[in-house]
């Protein structure tokens, strides 16, 4: 009994390294699907949120319920950006910048909230508005958004 | 080792069964991978990056920005005050009449570079224009060139009226940008 007893546990051996490594593989895919996955949903939540707060600003700066209405780049450089955006915005930290692309580019204005070094998922949107410049042309402005 | 050939069998099939098992553990490991390379290849719009319609919209409402003067017959003088859609309505009314897109040249550089400003640099690109009721295959202007057909592209579009009250429609085109070695930007 005891010859095979020693012959069966190192057959067995083999069998149980390779059910091992199978549950092995298994559970840390699972795992890294699971992280990932995770990772993907808080990205995706950041991105919705990146667009709802770039719709709010959008609102204030261009009154779309006013057809036809052009704001001045002064207007937009007055706006308080941290109060329109921490309306929406709960326990989550941001960075609005608004820029002019066209006819020249010219950084208007820009609010920040938080530390961006410590984010580890971002969410971004930006989106375009007229304007209104001191010298009477209409400029291309670019509203962009980040948070995290 | 007296037991061995009784145990010979059983113990041969544990081992099939055990390779077995690991095949399968390495098989389903390998479709949870495919899986989420699957879900990362997304194919609608990057998120954040810029929307055509609204980036056309906003570019076409907006002021040239600069003097020139445009060697139509006659001779039109632009002030920098005008609408991009003005200046190019009136350009499409003239290549529709056979005037040269040569002619427009400088308009068309500052329309160019208007949006390569406005764009991110993820994006190239092209604004194209067609007569309402001309073939879509042939372009009116292309700016700064027709976009590749082939290629991944996010569009948006808007009709624009001429002033000889022909109806056009502008595509603003955005292709991911090739590298420079590539043709890109």
């Amino acid at each position: 009994m005891d010859d095979s007893a020693v012959g069966g546990f190192f057959e067995d051996l083999t069998v149980l390294m390779f059910v091992l490594v199978g549950v092995v593989v298994i559970v840390l895919s699972g795992v890294w699907s699971a992280a990932e996955a995770e990772e993907d949903r808080d990205a995706v939540e950041l991105g919705v949120l990146a667009h709802d707060l770039l719709g709010c600003l959008l609102i204030e700066i261009a009154h779309p319920e006013t057809m036809g209405y052009i704001p001045t780049t002064g207007h937009i450089q007055g706006l308080d950006l941290v109060g329109i955006v921490e309306v929406a915005l709960h326990d989550s930290q941001f960075c609005v910048s608004v820029v002019e692309r066209h006819p020249e580019q010219v950084w208007l204005c820009g609010a920040t909230v938080g530390c961006p070094e410590a984010a580890a998922n971002t969410g971004f949107a930006s989106g375009f508005v007229n304007a209104v410049r001191p010298d009477g042309m209409i400029s291309a402005v670019e509203v962009m958004v980040l948070v995290w | 080792m007296c037991g061995r050939p009784l145990r010979d069998d059983s113990a041969q099939l544990a081992l099939l069964d055990a390779m077995v098992f690991f095949a399968a553990a390495l098989l389903v490991s390998g479709m949870m991978f495919s899986q989420r390379a699957a879900d990362g290849r997304d194919e609608s719009a990057p998120v954040g990056l810029n929307d055509p319609i609204e980036l056309l919209g906003a570019l076409m409402r907006a002021s040239v920005g600069r003097q020139m003067e445009l060697p139509t017959d006659p001779r039109v003088e632009l002030t920098g005050y005008e609408e991009f859609s003005e200046v190019l309505a009136f350009e499409l009314d003239e290549l529709r009449s056979g005037t040269l897109v040569v002619v427009f040249t400088e308009f068309n550089e500052v329309l160019c570079d208007a949006l390569l400003a406005a764009c991110t640099p993820a994006l190239e690109p092209h604004l194209v224009a067609f007569g309402e009721d001309g073939s879509l295959d042939e372009p009116l202007v292309g700016i700064p060139r027709p976009p590749d057909i082939a290629s991944i592209a996010y569009a948006g579009s808007m009709t624009l009226p001429g002033r000889s009250g022909a109806e056009y429609v502008v595509v603003l085109v955005l292709d991911p940008a090739l590298p420079p070695e590539r043709g890109g930007v």
